[in-house]
């Protein structure tokens, strides 16, 4: 990267942020990360603390035992003692109270009578029961208390990776979608520039100045650059608002996660904008750009949909197989890295096997862009740019 | 000075240009006049790098040009473009930039260039706010504004009003006193007869006519006398001096064309023998007379 590469890719940043488009189209994806999170608050949120109503003195015995029990529940459980089984009723009735239990005996909840509570305040019960037995028996209350209360199980995973499949799944969906949609914007967007140059035919005082490989390089550099700026943004912000809303487990969006997604993004645009860009520069018109990248936007839609679908079966052969090959890697290495244990030679292999395509891929769109750059009127077919000489 | 030398240039079976040689001077503003297709706007290109010649080369003070010498260069295309959507100001000081002018220097030079060509107020608008004739003036501070040691520029003055050319031109001559060399096409050929130090002719890819413009139009092979008798009109005077034809056109005078062997003191005798001959002077050709006689068949003509 030259100072003239420099210069050109200063400006596409400073354009591109300046333009009305760009920064409606960032506001909208803040906007959307933020209602996800708002959603994701909505419905999972708010289930933190449960309330047991307790009726009448036989109930009483209920409330220190319930309150060890918040952990099964994932919640923490509150009392209260209300005087009546009307004023029970009515606080589960409007939802004041989750539960209540009368006279030690009836259980009330609102419509489901397998709740989980009510489950817990049945073992409750059985617990409660067990105590008065051995307390009638004689039996010292330290050991009444040993029997009732062993101490916790522990637990050992054979898998621990599997742990929280689901959570990594949805984070690795998000993660192909951002993928997806960062490639093709950022390619869209490099194909565009390309033509808005030649239509307004202001690229051949500029390549009277410089050559077009700098020209191009500037363009990639500069709009790839500005796009990893926006998806660090929107990412900062979900982390930032996720953490604060406390709907996701931020330990598993590690650092090391981030950074991944990326490095993919940065080798997925590299790879793609160097095809976008000879798509773009076959072409003169703003309206011949929607043919000459057709077939393109259909492999960057099919890749995404591709990398969906696989990611549906994580140890399957088809996410291991679309995981190497170029179109599809930058969305589905990632992806399966993020749901299964990856060896680091599977993710070495597939970066160097990502490279190497846009190692051609650069030169392929250098040496379009060079002859047809200054080919004005009707698409310019690939191939006689390609046979015309140096 | 540039030099281009034997340039050649095909498009497939077509040829462009067909060794073309061609001398801009420093210090001298050259109009580059040929029919379309000639090869004008292929020429340019090549000067300036953005196409490569099949084979011959381009000059530059003696050597062959690289990339570093072309970036010191100034081109106004025939096809006027810039960024629609950019800020005036900047746009320049970028291609400034682009030519290898730091930041600081092309902000000062894009500012004193806006104020010269009374676009200064503007300068913080987009360009596509702009009316034609100021984004026209624009164009043109985009090619000046790296104060280029070479000044090309393609139909600079089509579609421009006549307040538009006299800037335009004034512009021009400037840079030619400063000692750059200026080389423009037109088709406006009383504007290159005018402006112009120098002219060159192109037809099918080769030069067919260079040199100074008076020396061509004295090299021009059609000659002419303009007489002008007291008392007396028509050419019926004429008659008998041997390869002189009167030819229609001026009123009040005689326009008397030449054969190559004619003697034009001949003609005055008869016109002294007619009446007292107030006007007798040889007329020179016009450019546009020239460039039809030598775009018009194949003679090629060297001053």
């Amino acid at each position: 990267m030259n100072n003239a590469s420099a210069i050109v890719a200063r400006r596409e940043i400073i354009e591109r942020l300046r333009s009305r488009a760009f920064q409606v189209a960032t506001a909208i994806q803040l906007v959307a990360v933020v209602i996800a999170l708002v959603i994701a608050a909505l419905t999972s949120g708010g289930s933190d603390t449960k309330t047991v109503a307790l009726v009448g003195p036989a109930s009483q015995a209920y409330a220190q035992p319930l309150q060890t029990a918040g952990p099964a529940l994932n919640a923490t459980v509150v009392t209260e003692a209300l005087p009546t089984r009307a004023a029970a009723e009515a606080a589960v009735r409007d939802g004041n109270a989750d539960a209540a239990v009368i006279d030690g005996t009836d259980v009330i909840v609102k419509d489901d009578p397998d709740d989980a509570l009510a489950a817990v305040i049945q073992a409750t019960r059985q617990q409660l029961a067990l105590r008065d037995a051995l307390g009638r028996a004689g039996v010292p209350p330290a050991q009444v208390q040993a029997a009732v209360s062993p101490p916790a199980l522990r637990v050992q995973p054979l898998e621990p990776g599997k742990s929280n499949l689901d959570a990594r799944k949805g984070i690795a969906f998000i993660a192909v979608l951002l993928l997806y949609l960062a490639i093709f914007t950022y390619g869209i967007s490099v194909a565009g520039g390309i033509v808005e140059e030649k239509s307004s035919r202001v690229i051949e005082v500029v390549l009277s100045a410089i050559r077009p490989r700098e020209l191009l390089a500037g363009k990639i550099v500069g709009l790839g650059l500005l796009g990893v700026a926006q998806f660090a943004v929107v990412i900062a912000v979900g982390a930032v608002g996720g953490s604060l809303l406390k709907t996701v487990d931020l330990p598993h969006v590690t650092v090391g996660w981030v950074l991944l997604i990326a490095l993919w993004f940065v080798l997925g645009y590299a790879l793609y904008s160097c095809v976008y860009a000879v798509a773009g520069a076959i072409v003169s018109r703003q309206e011949d750009l929607q043919s000459s990248t057709g077939a393109l936007n259909l492999v960057v839609v099919g890749s995404y949909l591709v990398s969906f679908l696989a990611l549906g079966n994580p140890d399957g052969t088809l996410l291991k197989v679309i995981s190497f090959l170029p179109p599809t890697a930058p969305m589905a290495m990632p992806a399966r890295w993020l749901v299964t244990d990856v060896p680091a030679w599977q993710l070495l292999l597939s970066i160097a096997i990502t490279l190497a395509s846009i190692a051609v891929l650069v030169r392929l769109a250098s040496t379009v862009y060079a002859r047809a750059a200054l080919r004005m009127g009707p698409k310019v077919s690939l191939r006689s740019v390609l046979a015309a000489r140096d | 000075m540039l030099q281009c030398r034997d340039l050649t240039l095909r498009y497939g079976s077509v040829v462009a240009l067909d060794g073309l040689s061609l001398d801009v001077a420093s210090g001298r503003m050259t109009g580059f006049v040929g029919p379309n297709g000639a090869g004008k706007t292929s020429t340019m290109r090549i000067v300036l790098g953005v196409l490569g010649p099949d084979s011959g080369e381009v000059l530059w003070n003696g050597a062959p040009l690289d990339a570093s010498g072309r970036r010191r260069f100034g081109y106004m295309p025939e096809e006027r473009g810039l960024y629609p959507k950019m800020r005036i100001a900047e746009q320049l000081v970028y291609l400034a930039r682009l030519h290898g002018l730091d930041a600081a220097t092309a902000r000062r030079s894009a500012a004193s260039l806006l104020e010269r060509l009374g676009i200064a107020d503007r300068a913080r608008d987009e360009l596509e706010s702009l009316s034609l004739g100021n984004q026209q003036r624009v164009q043109l501070a985009a090619a000046l504004v790296h104060s280029p040691e070479l000044l090309v520029l393609d139909e600079p003055f089509s579609g421009l009003d006549p307040i538009g050319v006299d800037v335009l031109a004034g512009v021009l001559r400037e840079q030619v006193e400063q000692g750059v060399p200026v080389l423009f096409s037109s088709h406006q050929l009383e504007l290159v007869e005018r402006l112009c130090d120098a002219v060159a002719i192109i037809k099918d890819g080769r030069i067919v006519a260079a040199g100074e413009v008076d020396e061509l139009r004295r090299r021009g092979r059609r000659r002419l006398v303009r007489v002008e008798i007291e008392g007396v009109l028509g050419s019926g005077w004429l008659d008998g001096v041997p390869g002189a034809v009167p030819v229609p056109g001026e009123h009040g005078a005689t326009l008397v064309e030449l054969a190559d062997d004619a003697d034009a003191q001949r003609v005055l005798d008869h016109a002294r023998a007619a009446g007292p001959v107030t006007h007798f002077s040889v007329v020179l050709p016009t450019l546009a007379e020239l460039f039809r006689e030598v775009v018009g068949d194949a003679a090629v003509v060297h001053a």
